[in-house]
């Protein structure tokens, strides 16, 4: 009788605790568990370039966003990014910004860009996870490529580059003359003058050691 | 590294405009259509917030240095005056897919959000009869940036109608 009492103590004491940290949980971002982001839609109305974001969160719609204009969703489904306005200025004022939702929280602002961001790639390395951003430019025509991490902001930038492949957590770039974009966009394929790879599991480690040693 | 072309920086009235386009010979580079812009940024609320002459220079910085481009548009056309950029006997860089056979107008202003100027509409219209007066143009053959499947914005935004121009070059080109 003791010990069947001593258990439901501790039981009880699980459940408080439980109780306690889940909320803390989903509060700092590792709620993979719980949330399932699925059917990311945004609704224009007309010809605007921005409308409603909304996905469904456990089979619950969600409004994350009034003015998205793309989105995606990312890290194994537990969170979403969107681009809206709001960039840094760019041609014609076409510059967007980047940002983060996680369920529960404000949706975060992660990058103002000059150009407009047309697609995004996630890409583990480690516990990190990069976000690749390809962007376009609607005067020349070129593609930008960007690497961002949500907590440590711009990895690297790649201008007047095509995004060519991802290969693990290398970024495979190539880059074009300004005369070979307006044929791009009329359907000739230029082979790139250049190619770059970036090993982001090397720009990382940087990062550390740097933080590490204080030094550059 | 782009080989930025230059610009002209000279700025026209109405009638200086139409006498300018008289004295270019586009021997070399033609140009095959029009292309119609708005800038967007700057509006046209806050475009006389510096001398057209300083505007030009930003803009000259903005597009060599900072976009890194050979060039940039042809003509700015505001509610006062009409500036010549890229010159017009050459290609600029405004629109992905017809930057080598075309001449891109920017009017100035964000015509997505303020009212169509009338000023600016005017000089525009003159402007743009007198490039296809020069060129022998059709005013049909005019295009909108936003029709560019490659851009990525809407310019020259929803108060622009392409319809409006068409006609009002056309009145132009006839003497009307």
């Amino acid at each position: 009788m003791r010990l069947g009492c001593r258990i439901l103590r501790q039981v009880k004491r699980l459940v408080i605790l439980l109780a306690a940290i889940l909320p803390l949980l989903g509060q700092g971002g590792t709620d993979a568990f719980v949330h399932s982001l699925t059917n990311l839609q945004v609704e224009r109305k007309g010809d605007d370039l921005t409308g409603i974001l909304t996905l469904i969160d456990n089979g619950k719609t969600v409004e994350v966003a009034k003015r998205a204009i793309r989105g995606w969703i990312v890290t194994d489904g537990t969170r979403a990014v969107y681009s809206s306005t709001g960039g840094a200025g760019g041609y014609e004022g076409e510059g967007q910004s980047l940002w983060l939702y996680a369920p529960g929280l404000a949706p975060r602002k992660l990058t103002a860009q000059k150009f407009a961001i047309s697609d995004v790639k996630e890409v583990a390395v480690g516990h990190n996870r990069a976000l690749v951003l390809v962007m376009e430019d609607g005067g020349l025509g070129a593609t930008h490529i960007a690497v961002i991490d949500p907590k440590r902001g711009q990895l690297l930038t790649a201008p007047k580059a095509r995004l060519l492949r991802i290969d693990g957590v290398s970024v495979l770039v190539g880059y074009q003359r300004e005369g070979d974009w307006e044929k791009l966009a009329n359907g000739t394929d230029i082979p790139p003058f250049r190619t770059q790879s970036y090993d982001l599991r090397q720009i990382y480690d940087r990062i550390s050691t740097t933080k590490s040693t204080g030094k550059k | 590294m782009s080989n930025w072309k230059g610009i002209s920086g000279r700025s026209f009235t109405r009638s200086q405009f139409d006498e300018y386009v008289t004295t270019i010979h586009l021997n070399g580079w033609r140009p095959q259509f029009v292309v119609l812009h708005n800038t967007g940024v700057p509006k046209l609320a806050d475009w006389h917030q510096y001398s057209g002459a300083k505007r030009m220079a930003g803009l000259e910085h903005y597009y060599k240095n900072d976009q890194k481009w050979s060039a940039g548009p042809h003509l700015f056309v505001s509610d006062y005056l009409i500036w010549e950029f890229t010159p017009l006997t050459t290609s600029g860089i405004h629109s992905p897919s017809w930057n080598s056979v075309s001449w891109g107008v920017e009017m100035v202003g964000d015509y997505e959000r303020e009212g169509f100027s009338r000023a600016v509409r005017e000089n525009a219209l003159s402007a743009l009869a007198a490039l296809h007066r020069l060129a022998a143009l059709d005013p049909k053959t005019l295009r909108l940036h936003r029709e560019d499947k490659k851009t990525t914005h809407a310019c020259p935004g929803r108060n622009v109608s392409k319809a409006d121009m068409i006609s009002g070059i056309t009145q132009k080109l006839n003497g009307s």
